[in-house]
């Protein structure tokens, strides 16, 4: 089983080293599939919304006993979850949080429900993070906290993670530290995940930097900046990320 | 009291003009299923009331509510959506609109909202 998907990353990799921008394209397209599959997870949840809307009506119009009046509460109440659920996976592939509230909310949020769900101590610290970064340069540095995150939960046996958010001149970086395990980094960036190569092809593609810093039982730091006044990032589509 | 319907999704826009047609003097005037159609619609059409959605192709409901702001266009907005996070409640009530509604729980709730409105406007 692990075959096709072996030289599936290793055809990848190839790409990425012969066509660094190819990536890239994978990148925009990959993103814009989740976004197309949220929006239509989206009209799933206001299907159920409706049908909760419905039942609601229902038992407050017919003259129902007890006995019918609890069952529909329970399936109303089966609804409200279901489009719960389908509304955090929508949010998952493409959170409208960061859309919705900006970089400096989504992330603080995410962190902290992050923390609760991993039963990782994670602290979060933002300092003049700019409220009108674009959300390319958003999505790019978000989307590293995820990836980062998730490692850090995943690999680096740290109970604590620090996440740093902040903006200077020209500038937002981001900082994941943890003081767990490391790792070889030349190991993991020829490995077979994606994870690592993602995070810098993300940063490539939004003209930012991209840093780790780690060693085996030193513990991890991963620094990702953009530079929200390059002009030229704007108006970037996939075709002018082909042309640079 | 002229109302406009903010909203991608033609299953909820249908079933909010069922739902509504039954009170006097309510005119649904136009529907909009983008942020572009929206702004463009509240900007020409100057509608009394607007039922927005949060999340529409082209971008969110904040776009627009930041759209109306520009354009001091003033009307009363009714953001219906999925997202009843509170802090979205937070950021929809902070940038101008007047109520948030949860479209699974309080989907009945816009009609209550738009006849206890009507007497204000002739």
């Amino acid at each position: 089983m692990s075959e096709p998907k072996d030289s599936l990353l290793g055809s990848v990799k190839e790409l990425d080293q012969m066509f660094p921008t190819a990536i890239c394209r994978l990148i925009a397209a990959h993103d814009e599939e989740r976004r197309r599959i949220a929006g239509e997870l989206r009209d799933d949840t206001d299907r159920a919304a409706l049908l909760a809307a419905s039942l609601s009506a229902l038992e407050l119009s017919s003259e129902l006993n007890y006995g019918a009046r609890a069952r529909i509460q329970e399936i109303f109440e089966g609804l409200k979850d279901l489009g719960s659920s389908i509304q955090k996976l929508s949010d998952r592939l493409c959170s409208s949080k960061l859309e919705f509230l900006g970089l400096e909310s989504a992330a603080r949020i995410f962190c902290r429900d992050f923390s609760k769900q991993h039963k990782v101590e994670v602290g979060f610290t933002s300092l003049d993070v700019p409220s009108d970064l674009p959300q390319q340069l958003s999505r790019a540095l978000f989307t590293v906290l995820e990836e980062a995150l998730h490692n850090a939960a995943k690999h680096s046996g740290a109970r604590h993670v620090e996440v740093l958010l902040k903006g200077s001149s020209g500038e937002a970086e981001l900082r994941v530290r943890d003081s767990g395990t490391g790792f070889d980094l030349d190991k993991a960036m020829n490995g077979s995940g994606l994870g690592l190569v993602g995070m810098r092809e993300r940063l490539n593609w939004a003209q930012g930097t991209f840093s780790i810093v780690t060693k085996p039982l030193g513990g991890t730091e991963v620094l990702a900046t953009v530079f929200p006044t390059k002009r030229y990032f704007s108006a970037r589509s996939p075709e002018s990320a082909r042309a640079s | 009291m002229r109302l406009l319907i903010a909203d991608d999704s033609e299953l909820i826009v249908d079933r909010l003009i069922a739902s509504l047609e039954a009170i006097k003097g309510l005119e649904v005037v136009d529907r909009a299923g983008t942020v572009e159609e929206a702004s463009e619609a509240v900007r020409t059409l100057r509608p009394d009331v607007v039922i927005l959605d949060m999340q529409m192709p082209g971008g969110t409901g904040l776009d627009v509510l930041a759209t109306m702001k520009r354009d001091q266009v003033s009307c009363v907005v009714i953001v219906l959506t999925n997202f009843a996070y509170p802090q979205y409640r937070k950021k929809c009530l902070g940038s101008g609109a007047n109520f948030f509604l949860d479209k699974s729980t309080e989907f009945d709730k816009v009609g209550d909202v738009l006849r206890s409105m009507l007497p204000t406007f002739p």
